[in-house]
């Protein structure tokens, strides 16, 4: 075991911090950036340092490096508040599948403006019968001599809105039923007969959408991977989806107020240290995550425990800071300070923290499937 | 970053575990050389403890393979050992030296008279009625604190291979154990309190890991902290878990119980550690760590 960062791997954390230290002018420090921090010049900023794409093998114009490394790097941005929307989900979850399920073409048409941080894309998996159990989904993709014909709906699609593509699951065998059947799509927005309505969730923004497939129509070689294998191909997917740091960070900015409130108050300097205790534990649980796909292994059971304790974690530090804020955070404006602000924001959004990605109930079920089924 | 156990780890781990089964553990451990572990590597340390714990095992380990050979590096080991803080020794009964530590000096007696007050089985606590002239002793505040916080990373160690253990009994007795004609297990509200509980053994497992292997205060604390604060939850999940046959004491559940209530607040309790931690992550940005 080495549980300490290579001189290497501090080298490349200093980079970012030191990158990051030049950028406070540039962006104010939100939480939940990685999904509400929408800003496509910083991400070409971050493109020009390496960052996006970091996992890539070098002739498709990543850096070769590690699932670690980008951790390394994401580490610093999150706990920044850096705005990171704008590839935050492609470079997580979309060209991962794609190197590893897309054809030649298909690499060459996406991961070039992937890695350059000029395009966006949102995930097409719940729809309005199929939450956490994806396995429903309905999304019919019927196949007709050189195209899809695609008709359904996507719901809780996050920045549909930004989006340059939309990476789907759909059915494309009629009658399957789960599991069997499905197929993944990389489908332009701009395509006739899809539409996008905003949902406005209870911060009052709209990073949710709607999006409408009415007899949307795609060249064939839309299809992602091998046809009728997209539960095969998605499940790797969640598990990065998973096992990320923002399933910790998402309200960090939040935490660093927190760590100035303290102050000399012995219980509060009690509170913060075990929520400190339990975001360090479940920082190292998704730092194994990413050995364990730097290993080439999907970390599927280490990303569902590290979600599950890590999401907690963040709405206990909402539940905390609130508790300190008390009475007067109904009346001070939220604007007041930086710590109002980011207090009043993470509190509308703390209940989605342990929904979205997978429920706490689907990461409880999963581990528990592998506890019970290796025994 | 390496989260696999090295070669060297595996053979420490397959040698604790068969040793663990003997019928004197406490000399194999002896024998074999394994309280000297801390003096070369206190990870390897941190890893026995760990397995020990794991096993049900319940010996002096912190206090005899930790803090003696760390402040008395070049001396033949004296067997168990106790420590003394504020008058009350852990690990006192059956011990064969005495250390006494105070804020900057470490004495160890060969001649003592203790009071066993312990009020659980295996804790060992005794009060120091009276020590004999010192037989050695080191100096120096910042080698007594660093020692303390290593005893403090290795005892985080054994709670989290108790709560291993507490993960593994629970989880094969859902799997036999039947009630309305099917497992427990069968029960989803009973397969995710276990998730809840095998969740908080790895957390701690990793938590103790990175103490053990950096000796960083923030990540010894949190460790120390923490575990403890997850032990108390697991424990009763656990004891939920197993119904009344984990109350009894032909079971073993509950002897890990009780070590963990003790180990709990040995080398400080949770409440100073996680004001430690409090007080440490002020002002930082990044990971507190």
């Amino acid at each position: 075991m080495r549980l300490t960062f290579t001189d290497a791997q501090r080298q490349l954390r200093a980079e970012a911090q030191s990158f990051v230290d030049t950028q406070r002018d540039r962006f104010e420090p939100q939480c939940e950036s990685w999904m509400t921090g929408f800003d496509r010049d910083f991400s070409r900023e971050l493109s020009q340092h390496g960052w996006i794409g970091i996992t890539w093998p070098l002739d498709h114009g990543g850096a070769d490096g590690n699932y670690v490394d980008r951790l390394i790097v994401t580490e610093v941005l999150l706990a920044a508040g850096a705005p990171l929307a704008a590839h935050w989900f492609v470079d997580r979850q979309m060209a991962p599948a794609i190197l590893a399920y897309g054809t030649d073409e298909q690499k060459a048409r996406h991961l070039p403006e992937i890695r350059s941080g000029d395009l966006t894309y949102c995930i097409g998996m719940s729809e309005p019968e199929a939450g956490s159990d994806l396995a429903a989904v309905s999304t019919r993709a019927i196949r007709e001599r050189n195209r899809w014909r695609l008709s359904s709906r996507k719901d809780w699609t996050s920045l549909a809105d930004k989006s340059d593509y939309i990476y789907l699951l759909a059915r494309t065998e009629p009658g399957s039923r789960r599991h069997e059947g499905l197929s993944e799509f990389i489908v332009p927005m701009d395509t006739p007969g899809l539409t996008v309505g905003p949902i406005e969730d209870m911060t009052g923004a709209s990073h949710f959408h709607e999006v409408e497939f009415d007899d949307v129509q795609v060249p064939a070689d839309a299809l992602v991977g091998v046809e009728g294998r997209g539960w095969h191909q998605i499940t790797a997917q969640l598990a990065f989806e998973r096992a990320g740091l923002e399933r910790l960070m998402s309200v960090w900015p939040l935490l660093n107020g927190m760590r100035v409130e303290a102050g000399d108050d012995p219980r509060r300097l009690e509170d913060l240290g075990e929520l400190e205790s339990r975001a360090l534990a479940v920082r190292q649980l998704i730092y194994r995550s990413a050995d364990v796909a730097d290993r080439g292994k999907p970390p599927q059971h280490e990303a569902a425990l590290a979600k599950l304790l890590g999401t907690q974690v963040e709405q206990d530090i909402v539940a905390t800071a609130s508790a300190w804020a008390g009475p007067a955070a109904r009346l001070s404006p939220a604007e007041d300070s930086s710590f109002g602000r980011h207090l009043h924001h993470a509190w509308l959004a703390a209940p989605s923290f342990t929904i979205r990605g997978g429920t706490s109930e689907i990461m409880r079920e999963l581990v528990s499937r592998d506890l019970l089924g290796a025994r | 970053m390496d989260f696999n156990l090295s070669d060297e780890e595996r053979a420490v781990v397959s040698s604790i575990d068969g040793l663990s089964v003997a019928d004197d553990v406490w000399d194999e451990l002896v024998v074999g050389g394994w309280l000297e572990v801390a003096r070369s590597e206190l990870a390897l340390a941190g890893l026995i403890a760990e397995r020990l714990g794991l096993a049900g095992v319940a010996l002096p380990y912190v206090a005899s393979g930790v803090v003696w050979p760390l402040l008395f590096d070049s001396t033949e080991h004296p067997g168990r050992v106790g420590v003394a803080v504020d008058g009350i020794c852990e690990d006192g009964f059956d011990a064969q030296v005495v250390l006494v530590i105070d804020g900057e000096t470490a004495t160890a007696h060969d001649q003592f008279e203790l009071d066993p007050v312990a009020v659980l089985e295996r804790d060992g606590l005794a009060r120091v009625v009276d020590v004999g002239p010192a037989v050695m002793s080191t100096h120096g505040r910042e080698r007594v604190s660093e020692v303390r916080l290593a005893a403090a990373a290795v005892c985080a160690a054994e709670m989290a291979g108790h709560l291993q253990r507490l993960a593994d009994l629970t989880a094969r007795h859902v799997q036999l154990r039947e009630q309305f004609d099917r497992p427990l297990s069968a029960f989803q509200v009973v397969r995710h309190e276990l998730a809840r509980l095998h969740a908080r053994a790895e957390a701690a497992t990793w938590l103790s890991r990175t103490a053990t292997h950096t000796l960083d205060e923030v990540a010894v604390n949190a460790a120390k902290g923490w575990n403890s604060q997850a032990s108390v939850e697991a424990t009763a999940v656990a004891h939920q878990l197993h119904g009344a046959i984990g109350f009894t004491r032909e079971y073993p559940l509950q002897a890990s119980t009780k070590r963990m209530r003790h180990l709990r607040f040995a080398w400080g309790d949770e409440r100073q550690a996680l004001m430690r931690v409090g007080d440490l992550s002020r002002g930082t940005t990044g990971p507190a760590f």
